[in-house]
């Protein structure tokens, strides 16, 4: 299990590259769906937007409110970032080419996301501001409800092929992808993804007209860099997760013989696809109250898949095809 | 580098622990709890525990001191100041500590603790089970799930399900009082 220095530049230079152009592609897919144009003005067909955006973040002065509380206040962003970054140890972007095949990486990726929300909950607090202070609680609330959903999603699907690592999930999805028998079950997943994720029509915690930008309020240049390249950085690996968990990884349907160069390229074109509907999914809907929200969560969602939970289980028993 | 690391996280473990107690903010003594949980689970990821380490992680930080920290941001306190405490609650602080630290002592004097943890000398530490369980069968055994699992299922199913219809209502009784 021993990373070296250029294993992790391999993975994380071409992930912020990724990020870098998640951005502009969300505001080309929303311009054109909302009859935009999008930014064009920087390189040809604003290619080079993201590039100025980051380099304008850079060179702004940082700006530090007096009554904060310092070191957690800078500490915030970096664990975010941190810990949004360190899910991608036990990703497989082909056969057997993970940072560390961990047999219990699934496990690994639900506590680290859980350990995301204080990043959330620290940058607000530390802020000293009434805005980002609501934004923290509002966001760390509903982090912990969904959280709950999150875990009873994945333990239904880890029943299925009977272990936690992932690589093992994407070879047991050989013959079917687990969309196909567990398709109710992905449009509870995706509502899931979109509350964890905190996009919209789930971004209570930074919802514009009420809270200014949420619990990052405060955070300005570099530090708000951070956070912004920590949630798109997420929603990517989220991504990938759900195309790892549901549409079998890096497999082609059928028994077509890959290399692992275009293994990789299928679970990337797999994760876009889910990306653009991430995208899609906030161009479409308005955002809804944080009681809906809850209740969406507490009473709808924990309801169902609680039955899910025995359901699935019992039909494998039933059909005597458990692992 | 592990022998140092398996030296150096209990130490700091300690030292936090130590903070937790005069730290005179209470946010930060609750940071100073986090980082106790943190260090007792690299603590026990590297003896070989790693189920128990992100369990640990999954549970203690993420969700009970998540609720922790929630609760004591919401509420308005102010700096405190540890002399004025009153004295009595430091003898009754005592003859818990006490009888915590004896109970504890005994535990360890009971049971023989490897210094590392494989799947085999887990299943001996739990004397039902590895008496079930044929000698050659607890070589198929690889991973510290299946030892836990089979310890759950086949050692106690009775506490298994006691536990987890304590666990039912705990989640659904919020939920009936809430809404």
């Amino acid at each position: 299990m021993t990373l070296s220095f250029l294993d992790s530049l391999i993975l994380v230079i071409p992930l912020l590259g990724s990020i870098a152009y998640l951005t502009l592609a969300e505001r080309k897919v929303m311009g054109s769906m909302q009859r935009r144009l999008g930014p064009n003005q920087v390189g040809s067909y604003g290619l080079l937007q993201p590039l100025s955006d980051g380099l304008k973040l850079l060179v702004k002065e940082s700006v530090l409110p007096s009554q904060a509380n310092k070191g957690l206040f800078y500490l915030a962003p970096f664990i975010t970032l941190t810990l949004s970054l360190l899910g991608w140890i036990p990703i497989p972007f082909a056969k057997a080419s993970p940072l560390a095949d961990m047999s219990l990486g699934l496990l690994y990726l639900m506590a680290l996301s859980s350990l995301g929300v204080y990043g959330v909950l620290l940058a607000g607090w530390s802020a000293n501001s009434k805005y980002a202070f609501i934004g923290s609680l509002r966001s760390t609330a509903q982090l912990v409800s969904y959280e709950l959903p999150f875990a009873l999603l994945i333990l239904i699907v880890v029943i299925i092929p009977g272990s936690l690592s992932l690589s093992h999930i994407i070879e047991a999805q050989e013959p079917v992808w687990y969309l196909v028998p567990l398709l109710p079950i992905w449009v509870l997943w995706v509502m899931v993804v979109v509350a964890e994720t905190n996009r919209a029509p789930f971004d209570l915690p930074e919802s514009e007209s009420e809270l200014v930008a949420g619990f990052f309020t405060e955070h300005s240049a570099l530090p708000f860099a951070y956070f912004f390249l920590a949630e798109y950085g997420s929603m990517i690996l989220i991504s990938v997760l759900s195309s790892i968990l549901f549409l079998g990884g890096y497999l082609l349907p059928g028994d077509i013989s890959t290399s692992p160069v275009l293994e990789s390229l299928v679970l990337g074109v797999k994760s876009c696809f889910l990306l653009f509907l991430l995208i899609w999914i906030r161009a479409s809907f308005p955002r809804v109250r944080f009681d809906q929200l809850m209740y969406l969560c507490w009473a709808g969602l924990i309801p169902i898949l609680f039955g899910l939970v025995i359901l699935v289980p019992s039909i494998l028993v039933a059909f005597d095809i458990l692992p | 580098m592990r022998l140092f690391l398996l030296e150096l996280l209990p130490f700091l473990a300690l030292v936090s622990a130590i903070f937790v107690i005069t730290a005179d903010n209470p946010i930060l003594g609750v940071l100073f709890l986090i980082g106790v949980f943190l260090t007792v689970s690299g603590y026990l990821a590297l003896i070989g525990l790693t189920f128990l380490a992100l369990t640990y992680l999954i549970i203690y930080v993420g969700a009970i001191a998540i609720l922790f920290l929630f609760v004591v941001m919401m509420m308005d306190l102010n700096l405190l100041d540890l002399s004025e405490l009153p004295s009595v609650s430091f003898p009754v602080a005592a003859i818990l500590a006490s009888s915590l630290l004896a109970s504890l002592i005994s535990l360890l004097n009971q049971c023989n603790i490897p210094f590392w943890f494989d799947s085999l000398n887990l299943i001996h530490l739990i004397p039902s089970l590895s008496s079930t369980l044929s000698w050659s069968s607890t070589f198929h055994l690889i991973e510290h799930l299946h030892v836990l699992g089979l310890a759950l299922y086949v050692a106690f199913p009775l506490l298994l399900i006691i536990v987890g219809l304590i666990l039912l209502l705990a989640i659904i009784g919020p939920i009936v009082l809430c809404l």
